[in-house]
């Protein structure tokens, strides 16, 4: 079958993982096109890996009849005006979670989807991870029996910096539609039915003593499906042991957890007592096969014309959830999802 | 020394298990005495062990004068009318938990108890479990920092009978209790609202019986800490009790004890054996533990490490989730 011909737009931390995964691990697909609005930084490591060398202008890709489609793995702020242009200029699409901080703007990202025919796949990367997937298939081959309560411990090794309040947009950030937002849509990819309620418990924790910042930094969140079955996720910005990742599902027949990856299986076993290694800390090293196996989904979903694994509608409502979750923290109550629904 | 003479008041299935553990695990306990209102089925068995004064009315135990203490482990009802005559008749109180499922008799227990001068603990044994004690111990020492979050999972291997759940005060009441308990031991912090979410999910025949099976409870700290207990009546592969303490330095996470630390490996998988099953299993060593505390507070005329007080503020965060189970809110708690 013919390779996809991709390219990507926005070249920082996430995009550079996405070059790399579709360099090296995909056979499926080649990198015929980059570019970032500051190409120097990337540039410069693409030249020593022989990576195609970024341009500035991501609309010259848009109209490059040879690219079929784009991994938008720009700013947050950014991605809803770009999925629209690369719909509009026939792209299947892959971006990076969120597809919009604004749910009636992926309302109107949808309508115009369906209207061009294009593929849409978000970055809920984590669907890919190989523990979850095990977990998944544990319950989808009823190993777990019906799900009663889902579990989720999710926590960075540190927070965001200031840069990430005061920069454009970031009046939208919070740890619920940037941090929490991965977990809403794990609870849906474990239980497929849809979640009704939401309850978030918020607190400013790290960042105590920290005036200028104002924003929950540490939280637990409740969850209620519409088949009554209840979900939690605590999360935290600073576990200073590493990137805390895990998972429990629990039902009628049983459960299933997940535990963090780690550096190595090393043990010493010594007078102090038994020490063994941290979980890892980048996303680079926690998740980077799971970024190329889902860009790996994107593209077989491509050459099949089948539907993408994860879409656009996954991505709205995870962006409900959030707001319902950041909502429910300032006023204290639980949200009823349909109160925050847009019209469709 | 002389030992402490305790009298054991309800010799049903947990009455008859503390008087095993006073004898073979407390060398500073007589057990001198034990009464029940059905005395029969239980006397011949009492005998065999020992036990000289055997009643069927309690207070004819209360009257002995060289009764030091009494362990109450008769049904819930009757808990709070009996730790008020024992307090007035001078005795140091261990009681089952709960004290009472209203918050008016706790309080007249504990007046009672202070006018009284008596020691009184309550019978919230996971604070003397091997692995939850230890995570309180990396807390104390500062070894996680300052605490962000406090994590409890509390399953049971199998629900109790309709007619036990129909008399218990529900799940919140019943088997909740311990882990509200749990969370002010680890945080050593007050709870100043829940937010409870409850669902039937395991047996039809509970919903009937007017509670709840699973739930979910968010807890906020008066330390600005956040805590969650998840508690269901049923979890196939046994006792599930975890908790995990995080913190601003790191988290201390108890897993489940293994019967035994055998793994084997065959061409499937790795395997190891289920957790204990019945929670006298399980916790065996903290209801050992809970008594020697008890006996060195009365030894060395210290403070109980779990008093009636703890009683009180484990069932009023308990009702305070009642509450917002019905009305779908948060609800907030004040203390006098």
């Amino acid at each position: 079958m013919k390779k996809v011909k991709l390219a990507v737009i926005g070249a920082g931390n996430v995009g550079r993982i996405h070059v790399e995964n579709i360099v090296n691990k995909l056979d499926n697909a080649e990198l015929v096109a980059v570019s970032d609005f500051y190409p120097e930084k990337y540039n410069e490591i693409a030249s020593e890996k022989g990576w195609p060398l970024a341009r500035k202008e991501y609309r010259e890709i848009l109209k490059d009849e040879e690219v079929d489609a784009v991994v938008i793995a720009t700013p947050a702020a950014l991605h809803g005006d770009m999925i629209i242009e690369s719909a509009k200029a026939g792209k299947d699409v892959f971006c990076e979670k969120p597809l919009d901080y604004d749910k009636e703007k992926i309302v109107e990202i949808m309508k115009i989807v369906e209207e061009t025919g294009i593929k849409l796949q978000i970055g809920f990367n984590r669907r890919f991870d190989k523990n979850f997937m095990k977990a998944k298939e544990l319950v989808e081959t009823g190993k777990l029996g019906d799900i009663h309560v889902i579990k989720i411990t999710s926590r960075d090794p540190s927070p965001p910096g200031m840069e990430y309040f005061t920069a454009p947009g970031g009046e939208h950030c919070s740890i619920y539609t940037d941090t929490t937002i991965h977990d809403f849509d794990m609870v849906r990819f474990f239980n497929p039915a849809e979640v009704v309620e939401v309850y978030a418990m918020g607190s400013k924790l790290i960042n105590k003593d920290v005036e200028e910042i104002t924003r929950d930094d540490t939280c637990v969140i409740t969850l209620r499906f519409e088949d009554d079955s209840l979900a939690v996720i605590d999360n935290s910005w600073e576990a200073v042991y590493g990137y805390d990742q895990r998972s429990e599902v629990f039902g009628t027949k049983g459960a299933v957890t997940v535990e963090n990856d780690v550096f190595s299986e090393t043990t010493l076993h010594a007078t102090e007592g038994i020490i063994s290694e941290k979980p890892l800390v980048t996303i680079k090293d926690r998740y980077g096969e799971s970024y190329a196996n889902e860009i790996k989904a994107f593209v077989d979903a491509i050459q099949n014309d089948a539907k993408v694994p994860v879409d656009a509608y996954d991505g709205l409502i995870s962006i409900v959830i959030a707001d319902a979750a950041r909502l429910s923290a300032e006023e204290n109550r639980p949200i009823k999802i349909k109160e925050l629904m847009p019209e469709m | 020394m002389t030992k402490f003479k305790f009298g054991i008041i309800g010799t049903g299935r947990i009455g008859k298990f503390h008087i095993e553990n006073l004898m073979r695990y407390i060398p500073d306990v007589d057990v001198y005495a034990a009464a029940d209102v059905m005395i029969d089925a239980s006397s011949e068995w009492l005998e065999e062990q020992g036990i000289k004064h055997i009643y069927q009315d309690y207070t004819d135990l209360l009257k002995l004068e060289d009764l030091d203490a009494v362990v109450i482990s008769t049904p819930t009802d009757t808990h709070a009318d009996i730790a008020i005559a024992s307090a007035e008749a001078g005795k140091h109180v261990f009681c089952e938990k709960p004290v009472d499922l209203t918050v008016e008799r706790v309080k007249e227990v504990i007046e009672v108890v202070k006018k009284s001068n008596v020691k009184f603990q309550v019978g919230f044994n996971r604070r003397f479990d091997h692995n939850f004690r230890r995570v309180r111990e990396h807390v104390e020492k500062g070894n996680i920092g300052d605490i962000h979050t406090v994590l409890v999972t509390s399953r049971d291997p199998a629900p109790p009978s309709i007619d036990y759940i129909k008399s218990s005060g529900g799940l919140f009441l019943d088997m909740m209790i311990h882990d509200f308990d749990m969370v002010r031991y680890q945080s050593g912090a007050e709870v100043v609202a829940v937010t409870a979410h409850g669902a039937n999910l395991v047996d039809p025949a509970i919903e009937e019986a007017g509670d709840i099976d699973t739930a979910i409870v968010t807890l906020e700290l008066s330390n600005g800490a956040l805590a969650m207990i998840n508690n269901s009546r049923q979890a196939v592969y046994g006792y599930d009790q975890r908790v995990e303490v995080f913190g601003s330095k790191g988290q201390a996470v108890a897993h489940n004890d293994k019967p035994n630390a055998v793994e084997l490996y065959t061409t499937e998988d790795i395997s190891t054996d289920k957790i204990p099953y019945f929670f006298l299993d399980r916790y065996t060593g903290a209801f050992v533990n809970q008594f020697t505390d008890f006996v060195k507070a009365l030894k060395d005329e210290i403070e109980v490490p779990v008093n009636d007080v703890d009683g009180l503020r484990a069932i009023e965060i308990a009702l305070a989730c009642n509450e917002s189970l019905k009305t779908g809110q948060r609800v907030e708690l004040k203390y006098d």
